[in-house]
């Protein structure tokens, strides 16, 4: 039964996965087209230069099969093509670089969420009715008006602009010492404003959410056995009830990817954090559109995998789907 | 509500009074009730609060102030007592006087003519100076100003320059030779038509003695109308940042005097320079007209765009309403149809149906959001119905796993037993038993429908027509406004208390239709 449920699940990660890649060809390539040589090239370049640009980029050739499978192949071997531009870059080494500041960041900052968020959740449960509790909730419902960017930009006046204690955008500044610790800590300095503002934004949903599932768990019947035998109470909210909510919590983790990809657009935006978010803006704005694809592309692949880890997780978590009792 | 029958209206009056009694007694849902009722107040009488409609040209710069400029009442604080607002100097030309001229020329101050025709073959000038009058100036130095000559022109091989000139008449009383004044209190604008060419930029250069800006205007054929300067930049000293020659004309206070002056000569500029004897030109003077830019304007200041921050404000709440609203209607309906069609048909098709709610599910709402307005649709409608689009898969969930429970139930069993049709079902027996569970969902959607207009609008993806709150929020990020909190606060918190009513809402109504949440309590 579980390998049937882990086989559905892949079945369907994979049909959503070429859903998306032939949409994202559609869109670019049929619905949006237009000819690249017009919108990208000097008019004065030499018409064998564009020709040979053209033949490199593959949109001399048919829609289909020839673009679409050229498409394919470029997407599958992890190459993504080369990017709209007079010398038609290689798409994929700036991705690796790039997906690798915005794994950080995002990375960084999701860790920092969740391990504010889920603790301070479990708290306020276990406290239900007190002080505590109260302000759990009253965060968590503001975290649901308050939009991210917002919150950011406040942060970027108060700390970047008026106490001038934080640098405002980029990886790292201008004209520093080129050592690495010191190239590290100049990093570090940069990622701490999208970092904070990220979990400052982040942790209250989280909380909420865990504090509402914590409530649910401490009314069961099996809390009221563990108490009536005697456990501390602090096993009792963290190997009893919290351990029974669990595969929630994981699902929430991956749903909570698009807010991830989300969060990576507008916060690399603000923070010109040189990651795929701020990446897929500009090459919106440029008509880019083989970074467009291969950004999206890889959003796609993120959140799919994420989903997948997730419905995974929770089938091995949760012991009904285990043990093939049907939900 | 003919539809119902009577005892039917009963219970349905009766159902929503007691849904209000609950409602009213919770204190978040009503406060949430408060806020959203007090927005859709102001979005009501939006036109009695604010001085301009978003759509008319008012409302648009260069009317109003200069870019960013601060709320009028900022003038309470010391610091800031002495910035000016928008002033424009009303300039009579009924009253002005001719202080000088010279040359062939003959002046008709009743109809504005002035008129030059050379009489001899060598090179001829004639001037005549025009004393405009004097206005105070109590204010630190403003951001920017326009001037502008409007005249109409008739003329044969004939060069004109039309000097405008504004002097600090309280620094130096004496308009002794007014073009060559060795202060810096002095602005020219040197008008005349080059052989060809399109209109080129206001060029500036600043020297010790004077500033002059040489605009090279090129005159389509008679009747000729003139244009309007603006002086925006001027190359500081040494090389340094550019700054407005408003900072230097108007660096003190006191009285300030304003002069016309026109030339006219008979060589037509370019190489080969040569006389034309004959040469004549007919100059009929229209408005004359001088605007100094404020610091300060209105409730709120302005934008980027130098628009009227407060009505942005106003009218956004109008659109931040529409677009959360509708496309939380939208999005509700679409996952209700979808979830109750789905669990009423179970077996096959309700998992073909899931399984499509899943592949929709991992689809990168954002991104795909972006390129559809980037490449497609930038019309705030649009937005409403792509964000609708994209947010009904979660409540067909739910809907779904309700119908499940609700078609094993009795009373379906019996009304199916008695006859009633799928279509009948569905609508008046399965849709009204979701609809309390699909409202709580509704009004949460919205907050959600609101932020991801506004995401679009600060990315700069939104529809460039419509003042939302998201793009003056996008002026503070993009445009440079971040230090003009003044004008991206406001919508930023407009955007936050709209979306914690309808939390505070929707919460309420969850925790009075939900039956395990309302255990709870």
């Amino acid at each position: 039964m579980f390998a049937g449920y882990v086989g559905k699940k892949i079945v369907i990660a994979l049909v959503t996965l070429l859903v998306v890649v032939t949409l994202n060809f559609m869109i670019f390539r049929v619905f949006v087209g237009g000819d690249p040589s017009q919108m990208i090239l000097d008019p004065r370049m030499p018409p064998e230069v564009r020709d040979q640009l053209l033949a490199m980029w593959g949109i001399d050739k048919p829609l289909f099969p020839d673009q679409y499978s050229l498409y394919l192949y470029n997407l599958f071997t992890w190459q993504y093509g080369l990017q709209f531009d007079q010398s038609a870059t290689p798409i994929a080494p700036e991705m690796v670089w790039r997906l690798r500041n915005t794994v950080i960041l995002l990375g960084l900052a999701t860790i920092g969420t969740i391990s504010v968020g889920i603790p301070l959740g479990m708290f306020a449960g276990a406290k239900r009715g007190k002080k505590t509790d109260v302000t759990v909730i009253g965060i968590g419902l503001l975290t649901f008006g308050v939009p991210m960017f917002f919150l950011q930009l406040i942060w970027v006046a108060i700390f970047c602009l008026w106490l001038q204690i934080l640098p405002r955008a980029g990886l790292v500044g201008l004209g520093g010492p080129q050592d690495p610790l010191s190239v590290a800590l100049d990093v570090a300095a940069h990622a701490i404003s999208p970092i904070c503002t990220l979990i400052v934004g982040g942790f209250g949903g989280w909380a909420l959410y865990t504090r509402n599932m914590m409530v649910d768990a401490l009314t069961e019947d099996f809390v009221l056995t563990a108490r009536a035998k005697g456990l501390r109470e602090r096993d009792v909210i963290t190997k009893h009830a919290f351990k029974s909510i669990l595969p929630p919590v994981v699902t929430l983790i991956a749903l909570s990817i698009p807010g991830i990809v989300t969060g990576a657009i507008i916060t690399e935006s603000i923070f010109a954090w040189p990651g795929i978010g701020q990446w897929y803006i500009s090459a919106l704005q440029q008509q880019n559109h083989p970074v467009t694809q291969a950004v999206l592309y890889n959003f796609a692949v993120l959140m799919l995998g994420a989903n997948l880890v997730a419905d995974l997780a929770y089938g091995f978590l949760d012991p009904r789907i285990k043990v093939g009792v049907r939900r | 509500m003919s539809f119902l029958s009577k005892p039917k209206r009963e219970i349905l009056k009766r159902r929503i009074k007691s849904f209000w009694m609950d409602f009213s007694h919770n204190r978040i849902g009503f406060v949430g009730l408060i806020i959203i009722l007090g927005f859709v107040v102001v979005g009501i009488i939006a036109p009695l609060l604010t001085p301009f409609q978003p759509t008319s040209q008012l409302f648009k710069a260069p009317q109003l102030a200069a870019a960013y400029s601060m709320p009028d009442w900022f003038r309470i604080f010391p610091q800031y007592s002495d910035l000016n607002p928008t002033l424009s100097i009303k300039l009579d030309l009924k009253k002005a006087e001719v202080a000088n001229y010279t040359g062939p020329i003959s002046i008709d101050m009743d109809r504005l003519n002035f008129s030059f025709a050379a009489t001899e073959d060598a090179k001829q000038t004639a001037s005549v100076t025009l004393d405009l009058g004097n206005f105070s100036y109590e204010y630190s130095a403003p951001p920017t100003f326009t001037m502008h000559v409007n005249y109409r022109m008739y003329y044969n091989r004939t060069g004109v320059k039309v000097y405008f000139t504004v002097k600090n008449y309280t620094a130096n009383p004496l308009w002794d030779d007014v073009l060559l004044d060795p202060t810096n209190a002095e602005m020219l604008i040197y008008v005349y038509k080059p052989a060809s060419g399109p209109v080129a930029n206001v060029t500036l250069t600043n020297s010790t003695s004077k500033l002059n800006i040489d605009s090279f205007v090129n005159f389509p054929r008679q009747p000729v109308m003139s244009s309007l300067y603006k002086p925006e930049l001027l190359l500081g000293e040494n090389g340094s940042a550019p700054i407005d020659p408003a900072r230097i004309l108007f660096s003190q206070k006191g009285v300030y005097g304003i002069k016309l002056k026109i030339e006219f000569d008979n060589i037509r500029s370019g190489p080969p320079d040569r006389t034309y004897l004959g040469a004549f030109g007919d100059l009929n003077l229209q408005t004359v007209g001088l605007t100094i830019w404020g610091r300060v304007h209105g409730i709120m200041g302005t934008d980027a765009g130098r628009n009227d921050a407060w009505t942005e404000l106003v009218y956004g709440v109008r659109i931040s309403l529409m677009v959360g609203v509708l496309a939380a209607i939208i999005a509700t309906s679409l996952g209700i149809l979808y979830g109750v069609t789905s669990g009423y048909l179970g077996g096959f098709a309700d998992e073909f149906l899931m399984r499509v709610v899943d592949v929709l599910l991992c689809i990168p709402v954002l991104p795909i959001l972006l390129i559809l307005t980037r490449y497609f649709f930038a019309n705030v409608y649009l937005v409403v119905v792509l964000i609708a689009i994209f947010g009904w898969q979660g409540l067909s969930r739910v809907i779904r796993s309700r119908v499940l429970t609700l078609k094993e139930m009795s009373f379906i069993e019996s009304a199916r037993a008695s006859g009633a049709s799928d279509s009948y079902l569905m609508v008046r027996h399965l849709i009204p038993n979701v609809l309390p569970v699909a409202m709580a969902a509704m009004v949460l959607a919205v907050p959600g429908a609101i932020i991801t207009e506004a995401a679009l609008s600060f990315l700069g993806f939104g529809d460039p027509n419509a003042p939302t709150w998201g793009r003056m929020l996008y002026g503070a990020y993009q445009l440079g406004g971040l230090p003009a909190w003044w004008v991206w606060l406001p919508p930023g918190l407009a955007i936050t208390v709209i979306c914690i009513g309808f939390v505070f809402i929707g919460h309420a109504i969850d925790e009075i239709v939900n039956p395990r949440l309302r255990r709870r309590r």
